[in-house]
């Protein structure tokens, strides 16, 4: 009789929480305030990993002083373009303030001002405020999740989730130093690993969708893939992060003016396509000075003390200066971060499939709340964070919920063996496609601004024909150990990521926001009012609509 | 991606096994018989230099491999 043991090690959890960064770790805190057994599996190390302290430790909030109506009338019609779910978006901007006392609670560094409150500063252009953590935020949190007792295991990759008929009971995946393979049975799943990027720049290298993949591959559904263009600005060569709003053309015009008026909140696929045009019409390279600004977008408003930050930030000044190129106007270069943020939730951060939640960066643009804009951040920097802490904070306390009234897993030995067989097979191989080959050849269709930015029917069409070609390619790829194993996966999602963002993006028919279809100049309100939908049917992926309930909202175009 | 050159020295490492929890993609290994880190995947790094900022004895010097490899976006 064959038992699921003799396949790997059986954990058997009540909530089991994949990613361990800060979304994973609010998610699993909040989970394990009822009486459930909690486990966070990690790939790389509770407490350091994910995108949280690497970033600015800033946090968009709503302050008391801010208006709830203007934020979300300037949402709605500036950046998200009424593809907003508007109703998520009024709940998720009420909760923002609270949120910050609960990590006072749990011990994180949150900056206070003189008179004890949670210190925040209004944005220089819109109708919001920013709040600010050191950026060991995580450590703390980690100190609370092994004080409560919730289970983590480090250094371990999920790849597939479990199904029972249409419920999610759990996941599988492999140690990537020893190579053991686990079997998780549970009665809640949440998934908090991370949107889908391509390795292209330092603090986007982890996250490669796994998570998203992995539920696709599930039946869940996604939405809004077409949003996930966010593009950065970065000193060639040292790969450092440049200044948007300081950008200057060959001639010595200011092109960050040019394309950005100074009212809008942040950097956008106007400039990036402005980049290119002046590049283009031969007034390139583009290079960044220093310059004065009064006020500045972000420059200079913020006074906290952040001992953390300051250290952090300082040593990549210093390799900058050290490693960089030796003009004081080095030369920059936009590249693109994407991230896919597709698992579509309901406003309980609940998939739709059963027992499967999704939150963070993995659902960010799937929620909706952002509508027509990349997110994280969605042009609303610090959101990232926050979003990760409200999905979280729902998400919890709403799978152990459903763990009370859930029956318990039973998992198919035929499914798990098949499925671990998938998972070891590049390690069968000992020649093959390289994961870093893969990945650049993956990266040459996503990072060129003709394919992810400046958007049209044929050259999305050829980017999706290059995508398949390099998924023909996959099954080629090898690995001598856990560390190549994890980078085949990573590998084979992001080749699922970019065709979902592509495909989505070619059905949009029209200019919304950030997603700019040059053979479609025009916002279509007529015909566009929808969410794009994404499902596997038949192993193909499949692409719908959905009506938005514009009528309920308040903001209507 | 590109790769870099992670430099321990260590003479002066403590093993306090902080660089490698505290690298996100799985560069740094921990050798428990000699109980220090390895360097086991420099070509994965990513510049974050968090192991360098963790590392509370300094004796981590991470020289990127410059330049990022990444394709043009025009």
């Amino acid at each position: 009789m064959a038992n699921l043991e003799d396949l790997g090690e059986v954990i058997s959890i009540d909530v089991l929480v994949v990613g361990g960064g800060i979304g994973g770790s609010i998610a699993a805190i909040m989970a394990k305030e009822s009486p459930v057994s909690v486990l966070v599996v990690e790939k790389a190390t509770v407490g350091w990993s994910g995108k949280a302290p690497k970033g600015a430790g800033v946090l968009w909030v709503m302050t008391p002083e801010n208006d709830l109506d203007k934020f979300a009338e300037y949402h709605v019609k500036k950046l998200g373009h009424y593809l907003n779910d508007q109703e998520l978006l009024y709940s998720f901007a009420r909760e923002t303030y609270g949120a910050m006392d609960k990590l006072v609670e749990w011990g994180v560094k949150v900056m206070m001002d003189d008179k004890g409150k949670v210190s925040a500063f209004k944005h220089p252009v819109g109708p919001w405020s920013l709040a600010g953590v050191d950026v060991d935020m995580l450590l703390p949190l980690r100190a609370r999740l092994r004080k409560m007792g919730v289970k983590i295991m480090n250094k371990v990759e999920v790849i597939s989730l479990l199904k029972q008929d249409d419920r999610v009971v759990g996941a599988v995946g492999f140690n990537i130093i020893d190579g053991r393979f686990y079997i998780f049975k549970a009665k809640a799943t949440i998934l908090a690993n991370g949107g889908g990027s391509y390795n292209t720049l330092s603090m986007w290298r982890a996250a490669c969708g796994e998570g998203i993949t992995a539920a696709y591959r599930a039946g869940a559904e996604m939405r809004n893939a077409e949003f996930a263009n966010n593009c950065g600005v970065m000193r060639k060569g040292i790969a450092s992060q440049a200044d948007f709003s300081s950008l200057f053309n060959a001639k010595g015009e200011n092109i960050s003016q040019r394309y950005l008026p100074d009212d809008e909140p942040d950097v956008g696929s106007k400039l990036i396509v402005g980049l290119e045009k002046e590049v283009m019409e031969g007034r390139g390279p583009i290079h960044e000075e220093m310059v004065e600004r009064k006020g500045g977008r972000f420059g200079g408003m913020m006074r906290w003390d952040r001992p953390k930050m300051a250290s952090t930030w300082g040593r990549q000044a210093a390799k900058t200066a050290k490693y960089g190129a030796s003009s004081p106007n080095p030369e920059v270069i936009p590249v693109p971060h994407h991230e896919l943020t597709p698992i579509k939730v309901d406003h309980n951060m609940k998939t739709t499939l059963a027992g499967l939640w999704a939150i963070g960066d993995t659902s960010y643009e799937g929620s909706a709340w952002a509508g027509a804009v990349y997110a994280p951040p969605g042009r609303l920097r610090g959101s990232g964070l926050m979003n990760a802490m409200l999905s979280a904070l729902r998400a919890g306390p709403a799978a152990a919920r459903f763990v009370a009234e859930a029956s318990s897993p039973e998992v198919s030995y035929a499914e798990v063996k098949g499925l671990k067989e998938e998972i070891f097979s590049p390690m069968r191989r000992d020649k093959g496609l390289s994961p870093a080959d893969a990945i650049y050849s993956i990266q040459e269709v996503v990072v060129p601004i003709k394919y992810i930015i400046r958007r049209s029917k044929n050259r999305l069409e050829e980017a999706i024909s290059k995508v398949k070609q390099i998924q023909q390619r996959l099954p080629e790829l090898w690995a001598k150990d856990g560390h190549g194993l994890l980078r085949c996966h990573e590998t084979r999602s992001m080749a699922v990521c970019a065709e979902m963002t592509f495909r989505a993006a070619l059905m949009r028919t029209e200019s919304r926001g950030e997603h700019i279809r040059e053979d479609y100049p025009q916002r279509d309100d007529k015909n566009w009012l929808k969410w794009i939908v994404i499902k596997q049917k038949a192993g193909e992926m499949a692409l719908s609509t959905e009506p938005i309930p514009i009528d309920r909202y308040k903001f209507k175009p | 991606m590109a790769g870099a050159d992670v430099k321990i020295d260590l003479d002066l490492c403590n093993g306090c096994k902080i660089c490698t929890e505290a690298c996100f993609v799985d560069v740094i290994r921990w050798n428990s018989e000699e109980e220090k880190p390895i360097v086991a995947y420099p070509e994965d790094c990513a510049w974050c230099y968090a192991c360098e900022v963790a590392c509370p004895v300094q004796c981590i010097e991470v020289v990127p491999n410059v330049p990022w490899r990444v394709p043009a976006p025009y």
